[in-house]
């Protein structure tokens, strides 16, 4: 492995309003490499967004402990972004129509940013719009930089998301849930499209999403987190085939899958509000293998001999009991 | 000049209208303005030349037809421009020669000869068929409001190029006055005759008087000396009156020295003034403010005993000093304190005593209430409210607006109100038809006493010690029957930063110029 | 375009029913109180018969319905009658100088306002000490409590008065004499309605800080001076125009009110002369001309909201 590493998060925390909404975040992301962040709602994966991004302060948000370094630059450190932003970390925001100023045309968007990182590469910065709408697929851009944002549908306002954070080319690409609000059709060539251009142009990307299926379709490693923590992660493929956190499978039958038949099986109970995080592991209320001593300290994230690592203390016994149950 | 009308149209205070109230809120501010500016002055002046005078007055002349223009300012104004055959004395008293060379009195025709070489102010000449021709049409127009003045007279010609016969119905001593007036200006024949009813309408008439019409419109009239008039040149040779409805805006504009004077101050506000800025006050030589008492049988002050208590209940005094803030002369008599036909014979102070044994056997002898209808400033409604209540008489205070007040008079719907009027010289024989005649009453009392309607008469064709006499027994029958209350003479307040030799109103309540 | 037409088409119908009412309610209302046109012209000792001729002149002795309904056939001819004081004056000709007056005061406390509100408005919500932020929402809320001719009475004193900057009321009659009289009683409107378009401004333009197109924005690298004049501020305005629509009835009668503190020859200075001599037809005019004013100021801020808001353009 010579690859270098762009970012590192390691036991990070966040606190906003004092609240601690994220207690323990590790996160390694190499350049030019794929990770998915994978949780439910509240899991705290868009506040990990959030904090690598440079927008906590927005919302009042802070990272209170661990260590976050992107290309080398301290990020807990305030005003650490000021010329991070959009050359070397951009965002793609969940939702599109509120992303973007109503009362500006789609062009003056990407021309703000062109002149904003200087990135018109030579081309001038009306050309280099037209090209970047281009880039992510938009037919007929010389028509979309006139339009206002409300006369895109949400797909090519997606890509005119995508196109504005890849204008100042950034080596990290965060996209969080950016298809959220999508058709399932237009999802896919979304997450398609960002797997293109984060492979084309050399740029790393932090996928977020709730679906372990659209995480799957563009990342290499992938992290699944849960009441603020991430429980497992590793090597996409290994967590998508051989899941070893209680959550993370759970998580798997949940998921509607084309073909597969039978009914969904839910994630009984729901997750604890951060105000009564339970002391212990904090999916053992809702865990069908729970064991009193999961009660008693929060697991840590541990190697496992299948290449990912999982906060489980009862990662091995529950192997044991699946290939028993299996064979 | 006659008007029923608030006594000030200054002030407004006591009314219901935001506006009204804002209104009297500036007052208030206008009161801390020239307070605040009892330091340094601003010296500039409204502008260096000594020969233009700018005077800030409530009304312009909505129209220049005379005869629909009544409020002192604009008569005033009118008298500047308009030549007239006799010229009023500044004193009221008297009249003397304008564009008359004589005036030759009669019984039956007056001969007026006008003097020679006369022109209007366009260079046109002014002759006797000039004359005959203003007075057709002043006599024809069913609309004047000088009506009154016209009417002993049948018809007016041109004997020849100078010479003019008024021809009377009836003997008429106050002829040599109501030439005089306004309402008998002289204008172009040539414009009668072109013009017809439009006569006002368009381009101002060519000027007989002193001063000619520059320009006039709703905000402003500018008058520049007549070099056609047949007397000396004015000293100013540009009057600028501009509309500041406002009195306070007024003040405070001649006390910035926006304005050189403002006209009708309210009394209150003058104590403030500082600087080169000085009260002015004239006295009409021939006009008085009332308390018009109805006289009409639907009010409890029919009965003469109950309007003489009301009277004599009354303190005049304490009247000058809240309403007028003691600068004016009390009325203890038929007419104006300055004027010889005066016979005082009320009380300064309130006789409770006297007062009280008027009212006994009477409706009002335990107890009663009158209405006090009043428009704008209601001092004067208060001060007789607290005096009539120690006589045991209820007074209540209806305010409303002036058409209102106006239209009350007219119906009989009241029983007192503050009232003033004035006529610009001292002729008697005319004023006191709108006083106490019983067909035209400007006062509206409903006072209708065949007696004194025959002396009227009398006095209407009566000169010498007829007229004497005859105004005598006026004064004893007024004494008698008391249908209104004098209170004060009728005074006009103004502030000005200029002398007063200069430029200001006489008794007359027309303006001297210099 | 089709917003545009829909919104001209209910304007002009607007316009058509307001003149319709206005003309025959104030016709109705001013024939209904007390009070002689012809006795106030002629004064108080013209005797009945030239009063009661002059009634006739002026087509006062007609029943009410007939004298409603001639003014409303003229008004279709574009006709306001003529005056009764200032006779067989043209009442449009009468009244369109005191609009001028008006229109001006409105205009140009309008302009003070906007001026002065937005950027008092964007200051506060980007001031990031909460004391200054306290200290402004504290100085608008009194100067929103306090009354219009109020403000123009403490104007009028401490500036005029004290300070001699401005003249004590008064009007040039042209411009550019004029400037010097407009602008305290300009400002004395602004004390109003600067105060509320601030406090809206401020308001929205907190709103939009946290719409999350101003974090994109932010997280694209586009600098702060850009974020607050092409994110913040048009968004931060945007409210401003239905506001400003929405107080044109309060910027005509404060103009009114704050014209009488400053003597300036208005419509309100007009109206109350009209009402005083009882001039019928001038007074049906102005309320006219008032009501007008307002649809046609309401119909400006609808196209100026169209103008600035995209979204509203959409047609159906």
């Amino acid at each position: 492995m010579t690859q270098t590493l762009l970012l590192q998060a390691s036991n990070v925390a966040i606190e906003i309003d004092g609240r601690q909404l994220v207690s323990s975040v590790d996160l390694a992301v190499n350049k030019g490499s794929a990770v998915g962040i994978v949780g439910e709602t509240g899991s705290g994966k868009s506040l990990t967004c959030r904090a690598i991004a440079g927008s906590l302060p927005a919302i009042g948000g802070s990272i209170t402990h661990g260590t976050l370094t992107l290309d080398g630059r301290d990020l807990t450190k305030p005003k650490a972004y000021a010329d991070l932003y959009g050359r070397t970390v951009s965002l793609v925001p969940q939702n599109s129509l509120s992303a973007l100023n109503p009362l500006m045309r789609i062009g003056a968007h990407l021309i703000e940013t062109i002149k904003a990182l200087d990135a018109d590469d030579g081309l001038g910065p009306k050309n280099r719009a037209a090209q970047l709408l281009e880039r992510v697929g938009l037919r007929d851009p010389e028509r979309i930089l006139r339009q206002y944002p409300h006369q895109l549908s949400g797909g090519m306002r997606q890509r005119v998301m995508i196109a504005l954070a890849i204008a100042g080319r950034p080596k990290l690409l965060i996209a969080d849930e950016p298809t959220t609000a999508l058709d399932v059709s237009v999802q896919k060539e979304i997450v398609e499209l960002l797997g293109q251009l984060t492979r084309e142009e050399d740029m790393a990307m932090i996928l977020v999403s709730h679906d372990l299926g659209v995480v799957s379709a563009a990342t290499e490693t992938v992290a699944v987190m849960y009441s603020g923590m991430v429980v497992e992660h590793g090597p996409t493929e290994t967590i998508l085939q051989h899941p070893r956190h209680p959550y993370t499978k759970a998580l798997l039958e949940a998921r509607p899958t084309i073909g597969r038949t039978g009914r969904l099986v839910g994630i009984p109970g729901a997750p604890a509000s951060p105000d009564a995080w339970p002391s212990g592991c904090r999916f053992a209320p809702r865990c069908k293998y729970a064991q009193p001593a999961c009660n008693e300290a929060v697991p840590t994230l541990e190697a496992t001999d299948s290449g990912q690592f999982v906060a489980c203390r009862r990662v091995h016994e529950i192997g044991a009991l699946e290939s028993a149950g299996a064979a | 000049m006659m008007r029923l009308q608030p006594r000030k149209r200054a002030s407004r205070k006591y009314s219901q209208s935001p506006v009204k109230v804002a209104a009297a809120l500036v007052a208030f501010s206008g009161m801390l303005a020239v307070t605040g500016c009892s330091g340094p002055t601003n010296a500039a002046s409204s502008n260096g030349d000594d020969d233009t005078i700018r005077i800030g007055v409530s009304a312009v002349l909505t129209t220049l037809d005379p005869g629909q223009n009544f409020s002192i300012g604009q008569v005033a104004i009118t008298n500047l421009f308009g030549g007239t055959l006799t010229n009023l004395n500044s004193d009221g008293k008297a009249v003397s020669m304008g564009l008359a060379e004589s005036v030759t009195p009669g019984d039956e025709q007056y001969v007026v000869k006008l003097r020679a070489g006369l022109k209007f102010s366009d260079g046109s000449p002014l002759t006797a068929a000039d004359v005959a021709a203003s007075f057709g049409h002043y006599l024809a127009d069913k609309t004047n409001g000088y009506d009154y003045t016209y009417a002993p007279i049948e018809k007016v010609t041109a004997i020849d190029d100078l010479t003019v016969a008024f021809d009377l119905n009836y003997p008429y001593p106050a002829l040599e006055y109501a030439l005089s007036l306004p309402g008998s200006i002289i204008v172009p024949a040539k414009d009668i005759e072109e013009r017809g009813a439009d006569l006002y309408r368009g381009e101002p008439l060519p000027s007989s008087g002193r001063y000619k019409i520059q320009t006039s419109n709703q905000d402003e009239i500018i008058l520049e000396a007549n070099p056609n008039y047949p007397a000396q040149q004015p000293e100013t040779k540009t009057l600028i009156f501009q509309k500041v409805a406002d009195p306070v805006s007024r003040l405070a504009q001649v006390q910035s020295g926006q304005l050189d004077y403002a006209e009708e101050i309210a009394p209150k506000q003058l104590a403030q003034l500082s600087g080169p800025v000085e009260a002015r006050t004239a006295f009409a030589a021939n006009g008085q403010t009332f308390l018009a008492m109805n006289n009409r049988d639907n009010s409890i002050l029919s009965d003469p005993r109950i309007r003489k208590a009301v009277s004599t209940a009354i303190d005049r005094e304490q009247i000058n000093q809240i309403v007028f803030a003691d600068r004016n002369r009390l009325g203890l008599g038929l007419f104006a304190s300055s004027s010889p036909h005066n016979r005082p014979f009320l009380q300064e102070k309130a006789n409770v005593a006297a007062a009280k044994l008027l009212l006994a056997g009477t409706k009002c002898e335990n107890s009663c209430s009158l209405r006090f209808t009043n428009a704008g400033d209601a001092d004067i409604a208060v001060v007789v409210q607290q005096n009539l209540k120690a006589v045991g008489i209820e007074v209540s205070i209806e305010n409303v607006e002036p058409a209102v007040l106006s239209k009350n008079a007219d119906e009989g719907n009241y029983d007192l109100l503050a009232t003033g009027n004035f006529e610009q010289g001292d002729y008697p024989a005319i004023s006191l038809q709108f006083t106490l005649g019983p067909t035209i009453q400007a006062l509206r009392t409903g006072y209708n006493n065949p007696e004194m309607t025959q002396l009227l008469e009398k006095l209407k064709t009566a000169s010498g010690s007829e007229a004497d006499s005859t105004l005598d027994q006026v004064n004893t029958l007024f004494e008698e029957d008391l249908p209104l209350a004098p209170i004060a003479d009728y005074m006009v307040n103004s502030a000005s930063r200029i002398p007063s030799e200069r430029f200001g109103l006489d008794s007359t309540l027309f303006y001297h110029v210099r | 375009m089709i917003a545009v037409l829909r919104i001209l088409l209910g304007r002009v119908l607007q316009i058509v029913l307001v003149a319709l009412f206005v003309t025959v309610g104030t016709g109705a209302l001013v024939r209904l109180i007390p009070g002689d046109p012809a006795r106030a012209i002629l004064g108080s000792r013209a005797s009945p018969e030239a009063v009661s001729a002059l009634r006739g002149e002026l087509g006062l002795d007609l029943p009410m319905i007939q004298q409603l309904g001639e003014s409303v056939a003229k008004l279709f001819q574009g006709d306001l009658g003529t005056s009764f004081a200032v006779r067989g004056q043209d009442v449009l000709s009468l009244i369109l100088p005191a609009l001028a007056v008006t229109a001006s005061l409105a205009a140009v406390a309008l302009v003070f306002s906007i001026v002065s509100g937005v950027g008092v408005g964007l200051w506060l919500a980007l001031v990031r000490r909460p004391e200054a932020d306290l200290a402004g929402r504290l100085v608008m809320t009194v100067l929103l409590a306090l009354p219009g001719f109020m403000a123009g009475l403490i104007l009028l004193y401490v500036v005029s008065v004290q300070l001699k900057l401005a003249p004590a009321g008064g009007w040039a009659g042209s411009w550019p004499g004029n400037a010097r009289y407009i602008w305290l009683p300009a400002l004395a409107l602004t004390i109003y309605l600067g105060s509320l378009i601030a406090r809206a401004v401020r308001q929205a333009a907190l709103d939009t800080i946290g719409e999350p197109f101003v974090q994109a924005a932010r997280t694209r690298g586009v600098p702060r001076s850009r974020i607050v004049l092409r994110h913040i501020l048009p968004n931060a305005i945007l409210p401003v125009i239905p506001l400003v629509g929405l107080n044109a009835g309060f910027l005509v009668s404060g103009a009114v009110i704050v014209e009488s503190v400053f003597a300036l020859p208005g419509l309100g200075a007009k109206l109350l002369e009209a009402m005083g001599s009882r001039d019928l037809p001038v007074v049906q005019g102005i309320a006219l001309i008032t009501a007008l004013s307002i649809v046609v100021f309401n119909l400006l801020a609808d196209l100026a909201n169209i103008a600035a808001d995209p979204r509203l353009r959409r047609s159906h």
